[in-house]
């Protein structure tokens, strides 16, 4: 299982296992180093030992040596030998412990004798000492150094209690070792499930969250440091998906609530007519004509959102003149601006052209103004501005409004928003603005809303990209 | 019955008032939640038909200002919005029904029938009295067994006396009940339907059973022999 627990907790014994194996040799070794040196210690000084009971007398060499005091040399015990020789290899002396056995003659110097493991004569694992000396001389013996006998001392001891030990050594070792291991195995397992624990809490938490729980927060305190930017990044995953599930529920909720009054108005006039056949008029079948056309449209401007929320709206580019259009899309509203006796004022920068889709910046225009001549009070100011700034054209369509609130303008560009409720007339279906801001940005530019103050409303479309800039007055 | 119907939505204004003047209520229409409050304020209605999402004011809060006057007309509310929560909060507010657009006529007919019984304490759709009995959902009048034919505001009429029988009901009783904005109404209005009503009653069987209270009014009563 690809778990993380799974995969600490392997490769934690895994590395315990090597560090234990590399650290336990280490530590033989160095045992064992620290043995054998203590071990050659002693065999040296055995040695040293016998070269201070040699002596020279004229030309011969005599040991003065008793296993008295040193057993290991006694034929009984056997488990120390030695052998001296002359330099041309005749054998001077040996230990009782040796019988008719040799030892290797190898040798170093004084200062740096020679050490090497053998098989002693009785047959067991051994270590040997080799050095050549100059044996001191006999009282009254001319110390004349030519005259000075150089020999050869090889000095063994059994070294079985010293293997003994050393594999003792090994054995505990290696047995501490698989039980640190086994203790490895047990307790890794369950400390990580506890220090995991906000993790798995985190998982379950997340588990139990659909589309009805998207209110849900992750803590962000009381949680292990490394887990709070993960919460902090799933709480702003859940506040855009409740947003964004808030809009759609709303949208639904609302798209249904548009088709159902005009469904009741059909249903009612039908059965209507049915139950009461005598009372049909002919004005009722254009009243269904006109509910079923209202439906129509609605179904129209909402596949025309839906294609250019999903930027299948094909824009075709030409160059025309912000100007002209401004007063091409005005031209329908402007009798009903006169019944509203609206002051109208239009600030244009004369012959700004861009490249653009005529037909869908005139539907923005449209959008914009009809919304503006609806909603702007009876006498109320409406200005159309047009400049270019930072190299890019610029249209404000600013207007008087009349109990408009900053959360009302955050949700102007939503489907079937409308201040009124009401969706009485069926001649605002809540979409105008919508797909002004769909056309926008189909045509790459940017729709925006602000509140100035508390009753001016101003509908901002910026990005339209001017073919020539006029040049600074 | 008088019922008074709140639509904003101007055709389904005009198909359920026609439907339900076809089927003998007196109704008046309000396109607006204002003219609504101002005429639930200003008559005394049976029941008040109300859409929830009105201009101007919305249904739920206008429920909320006629039930603060003191009305307990029995209100059916009409919506588009069909969550559990919208049920809730209308009925909270004092509304007695709830009906979704879009919705059968059919079942909004039955329903402001079914108001008008329980505005007059009765929950049988037949209204027996003596010899009379009146069929509210067929509209259909027997006396002693025999169908009457009365015209449409005379079966009103008649229907609004036995729900209050035994009660003296008022010319202004009437006048607000059975009669409408629809019509103009004269001084002897009442009077000569009242009659009218006598003299087809008296047809089958000529015990009276409308009886005038000089000054006061009338009342639909067996009086003992």
């Amino acid at each position: 299982m690809k778990t993380i627990r799974a995969r600490l907790t392997r490769k934690l014994v895994i590395g315990f296992a090597l560090l234990l194996v590399f650290g336990g040799v280490g530590i033989y070794f160095w045992n064992r180093a620290v043995l054998l040196k203590e071990f050659d210690a002693e065999l040296r000084a055995k040695a040293l030992a016998i070269t201070t009971l040699t002596r020279q007398e004229g030309d011969r060499v005599d040991v003065d040596f008793s296993d008295r005091f040193m057993r290991g040399f006694d034929e009984k015990v056997a488990t120390d030998f030695f052998q001296m020789w002359s330099t041309n290899g005749t054998s001077l002396e040996h230990s009782e412990s040796l019988g008719d056995a040799q030892l290797p003659c190898r040798f170093g110097g004084l200062r740096q004798p020679e050490f090497w493991n053998l098989r002693l004569p009785s047959g067991f694992a051994g270590r040997a000492v080799g050095f050549s000396f100059s044996p001191q001389m006999g009282e009254g013996e001319e110390r004349n150094p030519a005259l000075r006998a150089r020999v050869i001392l090889v000095v063994a001891s059994d070294r079985r209690e010293l293997n003994q030990a050393l594999a003792t050594f090994a054995a505990i070792l290696g047995v501490s070792g698989l039980l640190l291991l086994a203790a490895t195995v047990l307790l890794v397992p369950p400390l990580l499930r506890q220090e995991l624990a906000p993790l798995d809490q985190l998982a379950n938490q997340a588990a139990q969250i659909n589309a009805n729980s998207l209110a849900t927060r992750f803590p962000v305190e009381g949680i292990p440091s490394e887990l709070t930017p993960i919460s902090a990044r799933l709480n702003d995953l859940l506040a855009r998906l409740e947003q964004s599930f808030e809009r759609e529920r709303r949208f639904s909720a609302d798209l249904a609530h548009e088709l159902r009054t005009p469904l009741a108005e059909l249903r009612t006039m039908a059965e209507f007519a049915l139950e009461w056949p005598e009372a049909r008029e002919i004005a009722t079948h254009q009243e269904i004509l006109a509910t079923v056309g209202q439906m129509e449209g609605m179904v129209r401007r909402l596949l025309t959102l839906l294609r250019s929320e999903n930027g299948q709206l094909p824009a075709v580019r030409e160059r025309i003149g912000m100007r002209p259009l401004i007063e091409q899309a005005w031209k329908p509203f402007a009798q009903r601006a006169k019944l509203k006796r609206l002051q109208f004022f239009h600030h244009a920068t004369a012959g700004d052209e861009v490249e653009t889709d005529p037909v869908l910046l005139r539907s923005i225009l449209t959008s914009l103004l009809d919304n503006a001549v609806e909603y702007t009070p009876a006498g109320g100011k409406l200005v159309i501005d047009s400049k270019v700034q930072n190299g890019r054209v610029h249209l404000e369509i600013a207007n008087n409004v009349e109990n408009l609130t900053a959360e009302d303008v955050s949700r102007l560009f939503d489907r079937f928003w409308r201040k009124d409720p009401a969706r009485s007339s069926g001649e605002h279906s809540g979409l105008g603005l919508s797909l002004a801001r769909g056309f926008a940005q189909a045509l790459g530019y940017e729709l925006t809303a602000r509140l100035d103050g508390t009753s001016m409303l101003s509908l901002q479309l910026s990005g339209l990209v001017p073919l020539q800039i006029p040049p600074r007055r | 019955m008088r019922v008074l119907l709140i639509e904003d939505s101007k055709r389904l204004q005009a198909t359920v008032a026609a439907a339900l003047r076809r089927s003998g209520y007196a109704v008046d229409a309000a396109g607006d939640g204002e003219e609504g409050l101002w005429r639930a304020a200003c008559n005394d209605y049976d029941v008040i038909v109300l859409d929830i999402m009105l201009p101007k004011l919305d249904g739920l809060a206008l429920l909320q200002k006629i039930r603060k006057q003191g009305k307990d007309t029995h209100v059916l509310l009409l919506t588009a919005k069909d969550t559990v929560e919208d049920r809730v909060q209308g009925l909270e507010l004092g509304a007695d029904d709830y009906l979704i657009k879009p919705f059968a006529l059919k079942e909004l007919l039955a329903r402001v029938q079914a108001l008008c019984r329980r505005a007059y304490g009765k929950k049988q759709p037949k209204v027996a009295i003596a010899d009379l009995e009146i069929d509210t959902v067929s509209k259909e009048v027997f006396r002693a067994g025999q169908p009457l034919r009365l015209k449409p505001r005379e079966y009103l009429l008649l229907e609004y006396l036995a729900r209050r029988h035994g009660q003296l009901v008022t010319r202004g009783d009437i006048e607000a009940h059975i009669y409408d904005g629809q019509i103009d109404l004269a001084s002897n209005t009442v009077e000569s339907a009242i009659s009218s009503l006598r003299k087809k009653l008296g047809l089958i069987n000529p015990a009276p059973l409308i009886h005038t209270r000089h000054g006061l009014g009338y009342m639909l009563k067996v009086e003992p022999e």
